[in-house]
């Protein structure tokens, strides 16, 4: 079942005096329950990708529907706030507040019916992490890299959205770490049914996906079984 | 809303921006509260001082000009002073009358009087005896307190039930009455008259005393006049000027009648109109009200020789060094707002550029432009109410400090002068004197008014330093700040 559409998107910039184009007249579907992975050299717009399905801005040409609604019907901000979550390479959690803090912020935000005691289900879920209460209670700053990325993980899942993006989210994590979090990815596509998109430079990351995806000349292509040849 | 929570969290762990922050605020707020509340103070004390010196507006000869005329030849000595323009003539003085401002006015003119009934009181000084025989210039029947006599007595008229001599302790009324206002309306001979000139010739309340005035045309005219009252004069006798002026002029020698008797002898009105006063005493209902009146009778009289002020040499004296210092103050608030709102706000700018990483990650998880904006105003305003509420009792003290030491340096030393008696029945623009009023205390104090007005503006330039350079970041999509950013 299509959760995440994306028709005919173009994306480029202005180069000096030309335009390059990076996304061109791409279209895909994606279905609930699937993990994805998107591949590609370093430029090939594997991240505007990503900031375009997750609303951070928009497409300069074509449309992408989530639902079968289209983001400019939902409005970008309540899309955001609702339907997807991200997780970014740099982590980007909110540096004055705690790990557990960063968890309960996006929890308030959501217009999502989330359980009652918010506190104990954002504990519950960075302790599924390995991220334990005094470690949760502590200053971002005062957390490993792999920690904060455990903890923009939780962040992400937090809100129980359909949709879960990730840019290169283990790119900072040591292996055993890598694969916990993608065992937890797939989990979330299988189990739960949730849609999750990962761009990845890890060939180990993308074999675990269920379907690998390739940025060529700004259209995806569909390469799962073929990775032997990336 | 989580947004208090992001923002007390931001306070708490920002330590070092949270205390800059602090103070700038406390240093700016207490300078403009001082400010405010020396403002305050002197408007206060301004409005004291006025009440303090009174309600009166006085109009009589503006004797500068008049000198400064006479001896450089513009008119001549000898010209009828009633002719000229702006002088004090009733007619001119009722022209002023129409105002629902005035609570009552006192008309004092002199004329003077001979009889027989009285033998008036002779200045005797410590080593000499003298008469007053007088000098001056010319013939002057006429109803002006002149440096002449050529009549025993002098009448002085009045047009309230107490005089206005009465309400400056000029005199002091020892026994018998005031005249009424029916008796002064309708020009009742009834005359005070002082205690020597009443011991000296045995008078008492209720003797009547046959008077001719020396007034063209009435000259042979006795009139009957009863005694209602006897004062005592309060006029500090000075040797050498009561020596050169007739008797009449001596204050012993003051017969006090009401004005409209100079109809009940047969002047018509248009006669009473060309009156010539000594001064007209305009007392209003409220002292307040003296700038609002002085507005309102500007134009009616072409005062070229005239003049009409309500104590405002007084009012100068005692009122200019406070209102000198609230211009200072309201200057220095000026100036430290401006530049306050001005160095807050590139502080408050340069803080949210460092944080457009965060606005950044805050958009692209689904909070609104409108609650990260909040967020920056709600952290902005707590720290400026904090210090804004430490730095009301500093505030104070500051102000306090700021206007003693600037106002003692404003205020003049005072001396004490000796009234002359006699001398043309008091040209004084001033019914009162510096000496008789007591200095209104500037003090600088807690005015809920002013910490209103303060809390209330010190919050909105916080508001509007913080909330133009949140939304000019917010403007941008979350990829293009993290993109920048990242």
């Amino acid at each position: 079942m299509s959760i995440l559409e994306l028709k005919n998107i173009t994306y480029g910039y202005i180069d000096g005096n030309k335009k390059r184009t990076i996304l061109d007249d791409l279209s895909y579907t994606f279905e609930k329950g699937k993990f994805y992975s998107i591949l590609g050299p370093s430029g090939s717009g594997k991240t505007t990708l990503l900031s375009l399905m997750g609303a951070l801005e928009k497409a300069q040409e074509g449309r992408i529907r989530f639902e079968g609604q289209s983001l400019d019907e939902i409005g970008y901000v309540k899309y955001r706030r609702n339907h997807q979550s991200i997780v970014f390479q740099q982590f980007n959690l909110i540096p004055y507040l705690s790990g557990l803090e960063n968890v309960l912020n996006v929890m308030h935000i959501t217009d999502n019916e989330l359980p009652q005691d918010k506190q104990k289900t954002a504990l519950n879920l960075l302790n599924t992490f390995g991220i334990v209460e005094s470690k949760a209670r502590r200053s971002i700053s005062q957390l490993s890299g792999g920690e904060q990325q455990r903890v923009a993980i939780a962040r992400a899942l937090a809100t129980n959205v359909e949709l879960i993006l990730a840019d290169e989210p283990t790119g900072n994590l040591d292996t055993a770490t890598q694969k916990e979090i993608v065992a937890i990815f797939r989990k979330l596509a299988s189990d739960y049914k949730r849609c999750v998109i990962v761009v990845t430079h890890s060939d180990e990351v993308a074999k675990m996906s269920d379907t690998q995806l390739k940025l060529v000349d700004g259209k995806l292509v569909d390469i799962t079984g073929s990775l032997s040849h990336v | 809303m989580y947004l208090f929570n992001r923002a007390f969290a931001y306070i708490r762990k920002q330590k070092a921006k949270t205390i800059l922050l602090l103070v700038l605020f406390f240093l700016i707020a207490n300078i403009v509260l001082a400010g405010l509340s020396i403002q305050s103070a002197t408007e206060t004390a301004k409005t004291l001082t006025r009440q303090e010196i009174g309600a009166d507006v006085i109009y009589t000869f503006n004797t500068s000009k008049l000198n400064t005329d006479f001896r450089s030849g513009v008119i001549d000595p000898s010209v009828d002073r009633a002719s000229l323009e702006g002088a004090p003539l009733y007619g001119n003085l009722v022209q002023l009358l129409d105002s629902d401002l005035i609570k009552s006015y006192d008309v004092i003119s002199s004329y003077e009087v001979t009889t027989d009934d009285l033998t008036p009181y002779v200045y005797t000084p410590t080593s000499t005896t003298t008469t007053g025989t007088g000098t001056g210039q010319g013939g002057g029947k006429s109803i002006i307190g002149a440096y002449t006599s050529s009549g025993d007595l002098s009448m002085r008229t009045f047009t309230r039930v107490e005089p206005q001599d009465f309400i400056d302790e000029t005199s002091t009324l020892i026994s018998g009455r005031y005249a009424n206002q029916d008796e002064i309306d309708q020009g009742a001979y009834v005359v005070l008259i002082e205690k020597t000139l009443a011991d000296l010739n045995k008078i008492k309340v209720g003797d009547r005393l046959s008077l001719t005035p020396t007034l063209d045309g009435y000259d042979t005219i006795a009139l009957d006049f009863e005694v209602i009252g006897i004062y005592q004069s309060n006029e500090v006798v000075d040797d050498r000027s009561a020596s050169m002026i007739g008797s009449s002029l001596l204050a012993q020698n003051r017969i006090y009648t009401p004005f409209r008797t100079l109809s009940s002898m047969g002047y018509t009105e248009n006669d009473m109109n060309d009156v010539l006063l000594d001064k007209a005493i305009i007392t209003l209902k409220d002292p307040l009200d003296v700038e609002t009146y002085m507005a309102s009778i500007e134009g009616r009289i072409n005062l070229v020789y005239g003049n009409i002020s309500a104590n405002d040499a007084v009012y100068e004296q005692l009122a200019g060094p406070i209102e000198t210092l609230g211009q200072m103050s309201n200057v220095l608030v000026l100036i430290v707002v401006i530049a306050g709102a001005a160095i807050l706000s590139l502080i408050t700018a340069l803080t949210i550029n460092q944080r457009k990483n965060e606005i950044g990650i805050l958009l692209a998880i689904g909070e609104s432009k409108t609650k990260i904006v909040s967020q920056f105003i709600v952290e902005v305003v707590a720290i400026a109410l904090i210090a804004f509420t430490l730095s009301t009792f500093s505030g104070l003290s500051i102000g306090r400090m700021i206007s003693d030491v600037t106002l003692s340096s404003f205020i003049n030393t005072e001396t004490t002068t000796v009234v002359p008696t006699g001398m043309g029945g008091g040209n004084r623009s001033a019914t009162v004197t510096a000496e008789e009023i007591e200095p209104v205390e500037l003090n600088v104090k807690f005015d809920p008014i002013v910490l209103i007005q303060f809390f209330g503006a010190g919050i909105l330039i916080s508001i509007i330093s913080v909330a133009i350079p949140a939304l000019y970041v917010t403007r941008f999509n979350p990829k293009q700040i993290l993109t920048n950013n990242g």
